[in-house]
Formats: structure tokens, sequence, C-alpha cells
């Protein structure tokens, strides 16, 4: 068990900077998620912890240990790589136990450690098979069991979930779960997939273009994303992003477009007091924007309410998502499935407003 | 019914096979019986005539193979073809794992550069090194001896096998010797543990060429230890049992099929990591 230090760590590429100065920590027992779309530098990151890539500047400390300069097996990790990377010659119980062999375990170590290994995943009875003869979740199975039968300090993940079929996914998302909360292992895990980061981890740091855009709890990261980007990229549909600029009227802030004009609260509107008569981006999440026939007693004519062209309905049955026109902008909702609406008809919507997002519409920061 | 037919379909197609396939072995197939018949039989008579009688084993004799192994000295050139061929397999095929796996997976300066160079070496025909080598192996006093013939084999064997090897070696996901680093394995322990049994196929398919080409070379051991009875391999021996018995039919049918023998049935016991080993290098195994 440690933590596990990043410090202003950079990485190059030749003239090409994958991993730019990122600073973050991973607390003893954590379970960490870098999450980021592909070539983010996330996996760099991760193989840079991991020893496989080499620091082009700054630290890395696991415990209290500067491992900038230790090879990859002194390190004491495990690390469990999207495509498995069992050893296709060896059975299931060698591919287990090779690492305890290469450390010189006692024989009945090794053998209690896989054994109790095998009996946490659920493969004890395939112990003897080869890699090739296992189904995808079974060789993922495998893949934490090398892992944990080190008992090593830090679990590194490489979207280790991703060459899996969507149940499957969800099944072994549940199971890592359970088996950090028995094991408490620290851990860093790297997806590309906001939703494995969001269920995960104890806490998200998202990444972009090398840049380390914030580290947070995931529902802090959801309910005030730092930029647009984050904001965009956590949440599925994914956040709606209006151009719109902010007007003053009676003391009173709207957020107005061609397409809509809506109130801002009061408590909002002061912190903008900079931005009036100025453009940006007007940033609300699907599930903040109602289908007024819902809320019968909300006035259709509040200054919170907007209207909209249906494009496409999707019926969810939990729900109904339905992608809609404003003003020649696009908008996602996410509404009760009871709402009759067809496509090409308008309808009403009511934005939460004290859920609403502005951020700057050159730098993408978040305003308010 | 269906399966009747779609039988008949193909009828013709094999009809032709068998006849090609007949018709390619019949040479050796015609060497092979005459290597059994008398001396006199041979002068009489075609090797087709033994089918007249198929059943007849009277006909047949050992003599020939007897006298060749024993008289002719074919037997000793046998030991020593074999005392060539399988350390002339083996050297290069140590150096050029080790060379192919380095190549591969280890980032040192000029890497490319010398890949190229071995490459290159492909190119050239051994009958250009014949002569500045020989006269090293004289320099160096290893002329007539089985270590110039390793040597030279190494050496001529050497950058086709690394090349073959790098690429096989290289098509191997990089995260298997990753995840070996991170077990706690040394480079030593990745190539022995898990690169070496990996790349069994071609390996030996890698194997068996080499071993082929060094049992049937004429030139590199006739240049290198010279035209001694004491160090000849069987092609050797061969040629110049053509020169002092060139009218002994039954002896030389026998001798060419004792130096047929092995690469047949290395070949034939093989042949399955033979054609694995082809497809491996060109498919990513």
């Amino acid at each position: 068990m440690a933590e596990v230090v990043i410090k202003e760590v950079t990485k190059k590429f030749g003239d090409f900077v994958a991993v730019n100065s990122i600073d973050l920590r991973v607390e003893d027992r954590e379970f960490v998620v870098l999450v980021g779309p592909s070539g983010c530098g996330k996996t760099t990151t991760l193989r840079m912890v991991a020893g496989l890539e080499e620091v082009t500047a700054g630290e890395i400390y696991i415990g209290d240990r500067l491992v900038n300069n230790v090879p990859p097996k002194d390190r004491d990790i495990a690390m469990v790589f999207q495509n498995y990377a069992l050893y296709p010659h060896m059975n299931v119980y060698n591919n287990m136990a090779f690492g305890l062999r290469l450390r010189k375990f006692p024989k009945k170590e090794i053998d209690r450690r896989v054994r109790e290994a095998a009996e946490l995943l659920g493969i004890s009875d395939k112990l003897k098979s080869k890699p090739k003869e296992l189904s995808g979740g079974q060789r993922q199975r495998v893949a934490l069991g090398r892992a944990i039968v080190r008992s090593p300090k830090v679990f590194l993940f490489d979207e280790p979930l991703s060459n899996l079929d969507a149940k499957l996914r969800v099944q072994m998302r549940a199971e890592l779960q359970k088996l950090h909360h028995e094991l408490r292992t620290t851990t860093i895990y790297v997806t590309h997939d906001q939703v494995e980061a969001m269920t995960l981890g104890e806490r998200v740091a998202v990444m972009k273009d090398g840049l380390l855009q914030q580290y947070d709890d995931p529902q802090r990261i959801y309910d005030h994303p730092v930029n647009a980007f984050v904001a965009g990229f956590i949440g599925s549909p994914a956040m709606n992003f209006l151009p719109a600029e902010l007007a003053a009227h009676d003391s009173k802030v709207y957020v107005s477009s061609p397409g809509f004009k809506l109130l801002l609260p009061q408590e909002r509107a002061t912190r903008l007091k900079g931005y009036l008569g100025r453009e940006v981006l007007f940033g609300i999440r699907p599930e903040n924007l109602k289908a007024l026939e819902m809320l019968p007693g909300c006035d259709p004519r509040a200054e919170t309410v907007l209207e909209a062209q249906v494009r496409v309905r999707e019926p969810l049955g939990d729900e109904l998502i339905i992608y809609a026109e404003t003003g020649g902008a696009e908008l996602v909702a996410r509404l009760d499935p009871r709402v009759r609406v067809e496509i090409g008809q308008p309808i009403k919507l009511v934005a939460e407003m004290e859920f609403s997002h502005i951020f700057d519409k050159e730098t993408g920061e978040t305003i308010v | 019914m269906e399966r009747l037919a779609r039988a008949l379909g193909r009828a013709p197609l094999h009809l032709v096979i068998i006849a090609i396939a007949l018709l390619w072995i019949s040479p050796s197939l015609g060497m092979l019986i005459s290597s059994f018949r008398p001396q006199g039989d041979i002068i009489n008579s075609g090797w087709w005539t033994v089918f007249q009688h198929p059943f007849d084993f009277t006909q047949f004799t050992l003599e020939n193979y007897i006298r060749v192994l024993t008289q002719e000295g074919m037997g000793r050139a046998f030991l020593n073809s074999l005392f060539i061929a399988i350390p002339a397999t083996l050297i290069p095929i140590a150096i050029a794992s080790l060379a192919a796996y380095a190549f591969a997976w280890m980032e040192f300066r000029g890497r490319q550069a010398l890949f190229m160079v071995v490459i290159g070496l492909i190119v050239i025909p051994l009958q250009m090194t014949l002569i500045p080598v020989l006269r090293l192996f004289f320099r160096l006093g290893l002329s007539g001896t089985f270590l110039a013939v390793w040597l030279a084999h190494t050496g001529y064997g050497l950058p086709l096998q690394v090349y073959l090897l790098r690429n096989f070696f290289g098509a191997l996901p990089a995260e298997l010797f990753e995840s070996a680093y991170l077990d706690g394995a040394s480079r030593w322990t990745a190539f022995l543990r898990l690169l070496l049994p990996l790349s069994v196929p071609v390996l030996a398919s890698v194997a068996i060429f080499q071993f082929l080409w060094v049992w049937n070379d004429l030139l590199v051991a006739l240049v290198y230890l010279g035209g001694f009875e004491r160090v000849a391999p069987v092609t050797l021996k061969l040629s110049l049992l053509v020169g002092s018995r060139g009218q002994d039919w039954h002896l030389l049918t026998a001798a060419a099929f004792v130096s047929m023998i092995l690469p047949l049935a290395v070949f034939f016991s093989l042949q399955r990591y033979f054609v694995r080993g082809i497809l491996a290098g060109a498919l990513k195994g």
C-alpha cells in the first residue's frame, strides 16, 4: 500500500509533448481514474508510473520513494493491459505464478496465493486451461489474478474493459469495484469511457492534450466542471453548448440568442458583471431541460421557457431523449417518457437555470 | 448423393495431380529401387521390371548399402556430414535469435542502420566471399578444420535468419514483454521463458532451412575443408564416387540414397512446423 505522487511530470516524444507538466496525487488505498479522449496522454502517464516510459521531466514517487530511475520490476506495481497480455504458452496457473516464481517465492506460498486469487475471481476450474481456451471475460480475470497474486503496492489498469462486449463490461465494472473494496490497493485506472470513470473512480482526473484539466471526485466534476471541455466530456448525452449573449435588463441578467432569452438566477448574475454584453457559451445538461407540460404549476410565459422544434426522438423506456433545434442551434433534452411529442412539432422546454453553466467563449473556462 | 457428385466433379483434378506426382517421383523411385538391386540386374534390365513380380523379395539385396557404407567410406562421410551440419545449424540460430531479439525489442543507437546492413548482406553472393575468407582462414590456421566450415555456414546463414526472426519477434505484442518485465523478468528471462517458447514454429522452420542447406552444400565444404576423404561430407564423397566409380550404378544409387535419407526424415518429421513457420513469418503468427 502506498500513495503515488506525480510531480510536474512531462513526457516528450521528439518534439511532441504527450504529457505536459501534470501534478497528481493518488492517496493510499484510493481508486483514481484518468480519463480523456484518445491521445490525451493518460496512457503515457500510466506507463511512466509503471516505468515503461522514461520521464522527460518531473518526479514520480511511489510511497516515499522517488522511482524515476527504478526499473519496472522493482517498483512493486502490477499492471493490467487492454489486451490482457497473457503468456499464450502457459496455462492459467502458470500465468499467475510466473511473477511469483521470478521473485523466488516459496512453492507453497505461490500455490496458496494463486488458488486464493482464482477463488476470488471465480476461475478456480480454469487453472489448467491455456489462454486461448478462455472467453474474453475469463482472460480479463486471469489478467486481474496475475496482478492480485503479487499483492503489489499499486495496481495500474490500462483500459482493461475496452475489449469486452457491452454486457460483460458492465458486469466486470461492478466486479472491479467490489474487488477494490476488498483489497483496498491503491489503483490508477485509465479509460476513455466517462461512464467507467464516473462509476469506478473515487477521484477522477480529466486530461486533454497532455494537460490535466480537472482532478476531483466524480460528482463535483459533473456538477462543477472547470471548463467547457470537461463539461462536454463527462455526462451522456453530452451537455448542450449554445452560443449566446449576456444581456442586462432592469438589473436582471439574461442569456439571450436568436432562439431564446432565459433569465439567470440573481446570485449567478452578480458574478457575471464583467461579461455583460459579451458573447459566451451557455451550457445546460439534457436533464436540466424539462418539458413544460409535465410542470403544471409553471407559467408558459416564464422567463426560463424556450421553444424548440423536435428533430429526433429516442424513447428509451425510462426516459425520452429528444434532439431539437432552436434559433439555429441544436440541443438535447432528457425528458419524462410520458411527454407527448412528435417529430417536426414545437415543444416548450423549461431550463433549470440554477444548474446552467456559462463558459468564456474564447478560452472555454467556466465563468459560473 | 451430393458428396458423390462433388467427388466426381473433382476427380479429373485429382487424376492430374496424381499423374504429376508420379511423374515427379519416378526418378527418385527408380534410384531407390536400383539401389536395392544386384549389379548384374541393373545392367541387364530397367528398374521398372521389378514390378513384374512385385512380391519376389529375392530380387532385392542390401549388399550395395553395406558396401558403400563400409568399404567406400559413405558411413564415415555420413558422420562427417552430421558433425558439420548440426553445429552449423545450432550456432547461427543461437546467434541470430539473440540478434533478432535485440533488433526487435531493444532500443539502441544505430539499430536501424545496423539492421539495414544485415539486410544488405543477404544479397551478397557467397561465391564472392570464398577467396578472401579462405585467405583469412589460412592465416588463422583454420583451413581444413571443421571449425572453419561451421564459421563459414554461420556467416552465410546469419543475415537471412536475423531478418526472418526479427520480423517474427517484432510482430509479438509489446505488452507481453512489458508484462514480463513488470512480473520481474530480466531481458534474458524474457528471452528464454517468453520469446523462445513462443517462437518454436519459426525457429524450427529456420533450423530446417539451415540444416538442409548445410547438408546439401558441396561448395563451402569443398573450399574450406579441401577435398580430403577424412573430413569429406556426403556431398563431397558422392562427387568423389562419381569420379572413381562412374560405371557402378549399384553403388552410386545406394550412396545417393544415403545422402538423401536424413533430409527426407527431417522434412517429413518436421513438416508441420515447416508449413506453420513459413505462414507464421508472413502472417504474424
